[in-house]
């Protein structure tokens, strides 16, 4: 009896580390009350799910986990007015890259649809459930890097990075607007046109100089992954190489932008350790 | 206000999530964890609760008063301090009576219109 807690490996003892950094997600107020008894039952139903399983049960448990997440601290927020200061919009930016890039990933599962792509049904539907939210998140998080880069990259950089929030929300507009009306397609498109070119903007400055703790030549590389996927879509080979390829580059981003998330998240945690002492 | 100044009608239809609890808590206290499984089981798995769905809605259960806080253990020999227990109020408990009566008239409904696979 009450086995499942006594498994434990590498892979439960990370999942609980991330969901407990994920609450930040939530108002202050609501994870004093509550996030301790999430983190436990979120752990509880992780040993389960790696007990039944294995590793695979546990992403899958990490999927509707994060979905959970985000509508819910979304809801939790709305209740207390998005009352988000500055400062804390600044300090969720290394979570929503986080969140936002991990979606991102795992929305590339959607390009083994085997079909038509312009319908959303099967495993294409990942594209509402996770790569909207994924540019949701991804869009606030660069209005937050825009936050932190000012006094590097003046006001250009600044509004690089802004441009690249707008043009990922309104992607995440195009992409939930295309369920509705297959002519919004050209919303996503004009999104992702100005989400390119700005990022193309702010990975040359960055390149120019460094504004944040990552490999100065990254976000171009990201902008580059753009460009790429942008062209390739016009010089078609076979449709299994163009799935394969779509997937390896979707995947890639999301990698780059959870990975930025981290870099931020660190920074801003070892930040607060002299005020906190 | 006291439960019975509260009319359990005024709070129907519930949720999916709250009826759910709800029925979890029907044969006694449970923790968060535990109302999870109930839930997972009287669903047959489909419906799994996310942690922030969970505690959301057991937050805004204890705010209407159908569910409190239990301080008793029903097990402590097998069970962490830190848990919680939630069991149904009076009032919780005619809620859930008047949410399971008008599903009952709903199905009823759905019988007589032969909506019901083998009626």
């Amino acid at each position: 009896m009450m086995n499942h807690r006594t498994i434990q490996t590498p892979l439960l003892s990370l999942s609980e580390r991330v969901y407990r950094m994920l609450l930040i997600a939530y108002p202050a107020a609501y994870r004093r009350e509550y996030g301790a008894l999430m983190v436990q039952v979120f752990r509880d139903m992780c040993r389960d799910s790696y007990r039944q399983g294995g590793a695979a049960a546990v992403a899958l448990w990490w999927c509707s986990t994060l979905l959970d997440l985000v509508y819910t601290a979304f809801e939790q927020r709305r209740k207390v007015r998005f009352t988000v200061s500055k400062s804390t919009f600044m300090r969720l930016t290394g979570v929503l890259l986080i969140v936002g890039g991990a979606f991102w990933s795992l929305a590339a599962f959607s390009q083994f649809q085997p079909d038509d792509h312009y319908t959303y049904y099967g495993i294409y539907q990942l594209l509402i459930w996770l790569l909207a939210p994924a540019f949701l998140l991804v869009g606030l998080g660069c209005f937050g890097l825009g936050l932190h880069i000012r006094p590097t990259l003046g006001v250009l950089g600044q509004w690089a990075l802004y441009g690249t929030g707008i043009g990922a929300l309104v992607m995440a507009v195009g992409v939930v607007g295309t369920s509705i009306n297959d002519d919004l397609w050209n919303v996503w498109m004009a999104g992702g046109l100005v989400h390119m070119l700005a990022l193309t903007v702010f990975g040359v400055l960055h390149l120019w100089k460094p504004a944040l703790p990552i490999f100065r030549a990254l976000p171009l590389m990201l902008a580059s992954g753009w460009w790429v996927m942008w062209t390739s879509a016009l010089r078609t080979t076979s449709q299994t190489t163009n799935n394969t390829l779509s997937f390896l580059f979707i995947v890639g981003m999301g990698m780059v932008w959870l990975a930025i998330g981290l870099k931020m998240h660190r920074q801003q945690s070892q930040e607060l350790v002299p005020a906190a002492s | 206000m006291s439960d019975a100044a509260m009319r359990p009608h005024d709070m129907l239809p519930l949720t999916p999530a709250v009826f759910h609890i709800l029925l979890a808590l029907a044969d006694g206290e449970k923790h968060g964890y535990g109302i999870m499984q109930e839930v997972a089981a009287i669903t047959d798995g489909a419906m799994r609760m996310g942690p922030g769905t969970l505690y959301g809605t057991i937050k805004r259960m204890l705010e209407a008063k159908l569910i409190e806080e239990s301080d008793e253990r029903p097990d402590p020999a097998l069970d962490d301090e830190r848990r919680r227990y939630y069991r149904l109020t009076n009032f919780g408990e005619r809620v859930a009576q008047a949410e399971a009566a008008r599903l009952a008239l709903l199905l009823n409904v759905a019988q007589s219109k032969r909506l019901m696979g083998g009626t």
